[in-house]
């Protein structure tokens, strides 16, 4: 079993890297639309225009669990957006329902503002832990929505049920929220509650729609590859199953 | 404003739309579509008529020298022509020379004839003012130039009569520019058939593109313009000076000047088709690179003019690098891409259409305008989007260091722009009433429906369900824990934040209960920072009246830190979480793995948690001596029992009984006895009722209206 | 000296994170139990650190906003509230002489935090039925009408009179074991996927949170 693990985590990566290597010599950006990012690029240069901030909430996945992957994506996100919004009157914000996940928001923030020859004008309160239980995160980031300016609110990571009030607080201050988590309750509190919400896998399409390079879409590739033979096997599987139950008295 | 580390990105979105056959399938040309240069040469210059393209005469400056050849070949075959000539087709040229006539005589009929007009005593004088000056010049051997506009000037001057100037007409230093295709084609000629070899060999290469794309049209093959020309008698139009790698000296001009003239102003021979280029070295793809690069405007382009490449000319040292310059051949007859994104637009579809349709087909359709006045069109230029370029910014530049002084002028600049680029303080956002009013009204209507079941719960109660429909699952957790025996260790994971505490405590009483009647002994842990408090908070709460529980009998293993790592940690070896003496005295002596376990009993509302228990935890609790494994049962909210159940219904069970929600605490109180479960039953039900009539009630009004108005809207 | 240190900060950075993702992932996949173990100590001795810092960081946030701000009351309270239970909770549980008629931790985390966080679960309570209701309106698509008529039938099933009937027991199952169920493996399946590729990129140093 153990080597069945290793072989299909090599198979992944080799996959990875045959579309990455692919993608750099021919253009394989055949992404569907997911118009939830589109009108993300849109809201960060409005915002940048406008002068007003950009509120990333990056959750509270334990970097040390499986969630940690979706926090992942939600900080390769505020990279992309912090390299165009780092330089305008409100830098974005980041909140985090952890601490590892706060030092790493820093971290990537203070990241961008060197890369701009900005690294004076860094806040370490730019990244903030908020609270360290999900309902607490939620109660210390609501009043920031109101408070600061915040023209729009990408939630990417791992939110619970405490998410709709984050949502809600984006709606009644009237900005606009984008939002997606590995949680499915979550997902479904926030198909309910956000404008833009991302179902399922599409959170972590993210890097690729946002350009944060081209091993985000050789990854999304890889993932169809190995969507499409896990369906096929399930379908195999069940397909054996009934004829075994049919044929066994 | 923005950086990108995608060079497509760098590029304007006109740009890089023009320039997606070249970006997106630009490897191609090289490796799978086999560029061809055929193809991509404009029909302008194959000399087809049916291309209409005019070349503009703004840009007769810029007129690369093979062109100026062609043009001397042009009037070679029809005689000397002025500037405008050269712009009009070839089938117009007898009528344009009758116009030219007609307006030559109109105009001499209104001056007088035989009379000089004032413009061609100009012309004269001015032409004898350049032979004085180049009689002066053989004299004191003044710098060429060039820019030298004469050239062009003799050409505009020229009239009719003075288009075939006699030989010694002409100064020397002018026919000494045989190539450039200006001055006396008379000029003393050594190698005349040489010449006229090296005429007809220019333009073969012309021909055959004409002659190959004619039959490729299935015409017939047309005579070569120089064809035609052999007509002419010799002798009656001026042959070109054939280049010569060894400059001639004719002892008209100074030897550096004949040097000067036969190796610097030379025509560069075309690469002819792409045998010279395969014969120059180059593989496809740097064909195709350079061919890239033509196709930038020269703004772009000027950073990385294209490499002339082998063939484009012979070494000359001599050259100034305005010769260079002026001389520096185009190597493929195409369009900048600018050229062609002004193109009509017929043209661009056909030959887009004809070279590259797959790639055509391939290419997405624009982006369509979704708000503004341009709404709904597409291809439109965008006056938002794209204005920032997510990507990898520039490097900071190493080493770059100010001195003090300035250091100082940059501290008083940025004193003085420091108040204009102050941003504005912020505002407090303002909130939408309405929604918020919506939003009082449910939650005063919730709170007053749930209180008064609260308040009204001594007159009416709602029974607990029927133990007849009690789920499997939650039966199952009951015979688990039926089986324990007086003393059996019992892992109880609070996993629960505080939040979610009223009903995971409602679902989980019972079980507590169970676990007590059982005389069960209680092991807390949890990996949430709040869960030992919770759990400690929950059984000092609800079962004081145990002696159990009241004297603190139980352990509390903690919290357990880094999440699931944490968590395999802590069941790889649970002793990690207590110091050794306390593992050495009762309650927790009896433990040394977690497999010592009788029953672990996890209580969460989280589908993730519960999820990180059975994958880590799960597969450790099987028991490799005896192979017998501890049951693992799981208390777990109702948004999350969709989630966990699976790893109830597999086989073999990940997970061996399941109670969900307040509805499960309440089957499980029906066996156990009334508890929590019980005292919230009517007002959760109430609570439910309630949320669920709002819902529908909002669900129609809102489809209602939505449907009103939209029967309005198309009515109007 | 600080240059040099500035200029391999993140190449070092990266070659741990890449080297310890690595190992990790190794002791997954081959029998390295002794040395996942040492891994998951200096993890989870990480981790706890990572949490105090988590708290020292929402403290200086609000102190900074108490400075900048006379009248932000509710950082101030969160301030005070954040000492208060820290010296109470460090003298109850590791001094002696914490006394008894005092209200402790367990007192504060029963009294204060869990009704607070309770007051948020009845705001997100309302805020759900709010948007459940007005979801016909902001998204208006066939997905939404079935995501209402979903909502409304689960509700009567968990009702009294739904756990009561057969009929309403038996949408129950079909509804919560059967399309929940099989929606979620599957969405369950993306998201795994998802983090494995994650994770890869990670581990191949395509993607560096960590500011490398």
């Amino acid at each position: 079993m153990t080597s069945f693990k290793l072989i299909m985590i090599m198979a992944f990566a080799g996959l990875m890297l045959f579309y990455y290597f692919l993608g750099k010599r021919r253009n394989l950006r055949h992404l569907r639309d997911i118009p939830a990012f589109y009108r993300l690029r849109g809201t960060v240069e409005l915002a940048v225009e406008d002068g007003t901030r950009i509120h990333v909430a990056v959750g509270r996945g334990d970097v040390l669990s499986p969630q940690g992957a979706s926090a992942m994506v939600g900080l390769s996100l505020l990279r992309q957006i912090a390299r165009v919004a780092s330089d305008s009157d409100h830098p974005p914000l980041a909140t985090t329902g952890d601490g590892l996940l706060g030092i790493l928001a820093q971290d990537t923030i203070r990241v961008c503002f060197e890369e701009l020859n900005l690294a004076p004008n860094y806040e370490p309160t730019l990244g903030r832990v908020t609270g360290l239980t999900p309902f607490s995160y939620a109660a210390g980031t609501m009043p920031m929505i109101f408070d600061d300016a915040i023209s729009a609110n990408l939630m990417i990571g791992s939110f619970g049920s405490e998410a709709a009030l984050i949502t809600s607080a984006g709606e009644r201050s009237q900005t606009k929220t984008l939002a997606g988590t590995d949680n499915l309750p979550g997902q479904a509190i926030l198909y309910a509650t956000a404008h833009d919400p991302l179902i399922g896998e599409e959170l972590y399409a993210g890097g690729a729609y946002m350009d944060a390079g081209p091993m985000h879409e050789a990854s999304l590739h890889t993932q169809d590859v190995f969507r499409w033979a896990i369906i096929g096997l399930v379908i195999i599987l069940s397909l054996v199953g009934l004829i075994q139950g049919l044929v066994t008295p | 404003m923005g950086f990108t580390d995608d060079s497509d990105n760098d590029l304007p979105d006109w740009l890089s739309d023009l320039g997606s056959d070249q970006g997106d399938e630009g490897i191609e040309y090289g490796e799978d579509s086999a560029f061809d240069p055929e193809e991509d040469k404009p029909e302008w210059i194959t000399n087809d008529p049916s291309s209409g393209f005019e070349l503009p005469e703004e840009d007769e400056e810029e007129v690369p020298d093979w062109l100026a050849g062609l043009r001397e070949q042009h009037s070679t075959s029809t005689g000397p022509k002025t500037d405008a000539d050269i712009f009009l087709s070839d089938d117009d040229d007898l009528d344009d020379q009758d116009w030219l006539e007609n307006i030559r005589d109109q105009y001499v009929g209104e001056e007088g004839e035989g009379e000089i007009s004032p413009e061609e005593e100009l012309d004269i004088d001015f032409l004898d003012t350049i032979q004085a000056l180049k009689a002066e010049d053989e004299q004191e051997e003044p710098p060429v130039s060039d820019d030298e506009p004469t050239v062009r000037l003799q050409d505009y001057f020229a009239s009719p009569e003075e288009e075939m100037p006699a030989k010694e007409d002409t100064p020397d230093w002018i026919s000494g520019l045989p190539s450039m295709g200006f001055g006396d084609r008379d000029a003393d000629q050594p190698g005349e058939d040489e010449a006229q070899a090296e005429e007809e060999a220019d333009t073969d290469w012309l021909r055959k593109i004409r002659d190959q794309e004619a039959a490729e049209r299935g015409e017939p093959v047309e005579e070569s313009p120089g064809e035609p020309e052999s007509d002419i008698p010799e002798g009656r139009y001026p042959k070109e000076q054939p280049f010569s790698e060894t400059p001639e000296v004719t002892g008209s001009l100074p030897a550096w000047m004949e040097t000067l003239q036969t190796s610097g102003l030379v025509l560069p021979s075309e690469p002819d088709t792409d045998e010279e280029l395969a014969g120059a070295g180059y593989s496809d793809e740097e064909i195709s690179t350079l061919f890239e690069q033509d196709d930038l405007p020269d703004w772009l382009g000027s950073d990385s003019a294209p490499d002339t490449g082998p063939s484009a000319e012979p070494s000359a040292p001599s050259r100034t690098p305005e010769q260079e310059e002026d001389e520096k051949p185009i190597e493929r007859a195409e369009l900048p891409s600018w050229l062609q994104a002004i193109r009509p637009v017929e043209a661009v579809t056909s030959v887009a259409e004809d070279h590259l349709p797959d790639e055509q087909e391939a290419l997405p359709s624009g982006e369509q305008e979704r708000v503004g006045p341009l709404s709904g069109l597409r291809d439109v230029l965008p006056a938002e989007p794209h204005i920032i370029h997510f990507g990898t910014p520039p490097r900071a530049i190493p080493g770059f260091e100010l001195t003090e002084i300035q250091r100082q002028h940059a501290d008083l600049l940025k004193s003085m722009v420091g108040t204009e680029s102050a941003s504005a303080p912020t505002k407090r956002r303002t909130v939408a009433n309405p929604q918020q009013i919506l939003r009082w009204v449910i939650a005063i209507l919730l709170l007053a429906f749930t209180f008064a079941a609260f308040w009204l719960s001594n007159s009416f109660t709602l029974m607990l369900p029927k133990p007849e429909g009690m789920p499997p699952e939650n039966l199952a957790v009951i015979s688990l824990v039926n089986e324990l025996s007086a003393g059996d260790q019992v892992l109880l994971a609070v996993e629960y934040q505080p939040g979610l505490s009223g009903e995971l405590e409602a679902a989980s009483a019972a079980l507590v209960q169970h676990l007590l009647l059982q005389d069960a002994r209680i092991v807390l842990v949890s990996t949430q920072p709040t869960g030992p408090g919770l759990g400690d908070a929950f059984l000092q709460e609800n079962f004081k009246g145990d002696d159990y529980i009241s004297s603190r009998q139980y352990a509390n293993l903690g919290y357990v830190s880094g999440g699931s790592a944490g968590l395999l940690n802590f069941a790889s070896d649970i002793r990690q979480t207590k110091a050794d003496m306390a593992w050495d005295q009762p309650p927790l002596s009896d433990l040394q793995t977690i497999q010592d376990f009788a029953l672990v009993a996890v209580l969460t509302e989280d589908p993730d948690t519960a999820r990180s228990w059975v994958e880590q935890v799960q597969p450790l609790l099987e028991n490799p001596l005896t192979g017998q494994e501890v049951p693992m049962v799981m208390v777990v909210s109702a948004q999350a029992e969709p989630l966990v159940y699976p790893y109830y219904y597999t086989d073999p069970q990940q997970v061996a009984g399941l109670i969900s929600g307040i509805g499960g605490g309440a089957y499980y109180e029906t066996v156990t006895g009334p508890s929590i479960a019980q005292h919230f039953w009517t007002a959760y039900n109430v609570g439910l009722v309630l949320a669920m009539i709002i819902i529908a009630v909002g669900s129609i009004y809102n489809l209602t209206r939505n449907s009103l108005s939209g029967l309005s809207k198309g009515r109007s | 000296m600080k240059k040099f240190i500035s200029n391999f900060r993140a190449p070092l950075g990266m070659i741990f994170a890449i080297s310890a993702g690595l190992i990790m992932l190794m002791t997954y996949v081959l029998p390295l139990d002794g040395l996942r173990a040492i891994i998951l100590n200096i993890v989870m001795i990480g981790a706890a650190a990572a949490l105090v810092i988590g708290v020292f960081n929402l403290l200086a946030v609000h102190v900074k906003r108490v400075e900048e701000d006379n009248k932000a009351l509710g950082s101030l309270v969160l301030i005070l509230a954040l000492v208060i239970t820290f010296v109470v909770t460090l003298l109850q549980e590791y001094t002696g002489f914490y006394p008894d008629w005092l209200p402790g931790s367990d007192w504060l985390l029963t009294y204060i935090q869990v009704p607070v966080e309770s007051a948020l679960m009845g705001v997100m309570a309302v805020t759900l039925v709010y948007a459940a209701a007005r979801i016909v309106t902001q998204r208006p698509s066939i997905f939404s009408m079935i995501f209402v008529l979903t909502l409304l039938v689960t509700m009567i099933a968990s009702t009294q009179f739904g756990m009561d009937s057969n009929l309403g027991q038996s949408v129950q199952t079909f509804i919560s074991h059967g399309l929940a169920s099989g929606g979620a493996r599957g969405i369950i399946i993306g998201v795994a996927l998802g983090t494995i590729a994650t994770g890869l990129r990670i581990l191949m140093g395509f993607d560096r949170p960590y500011g490398g």
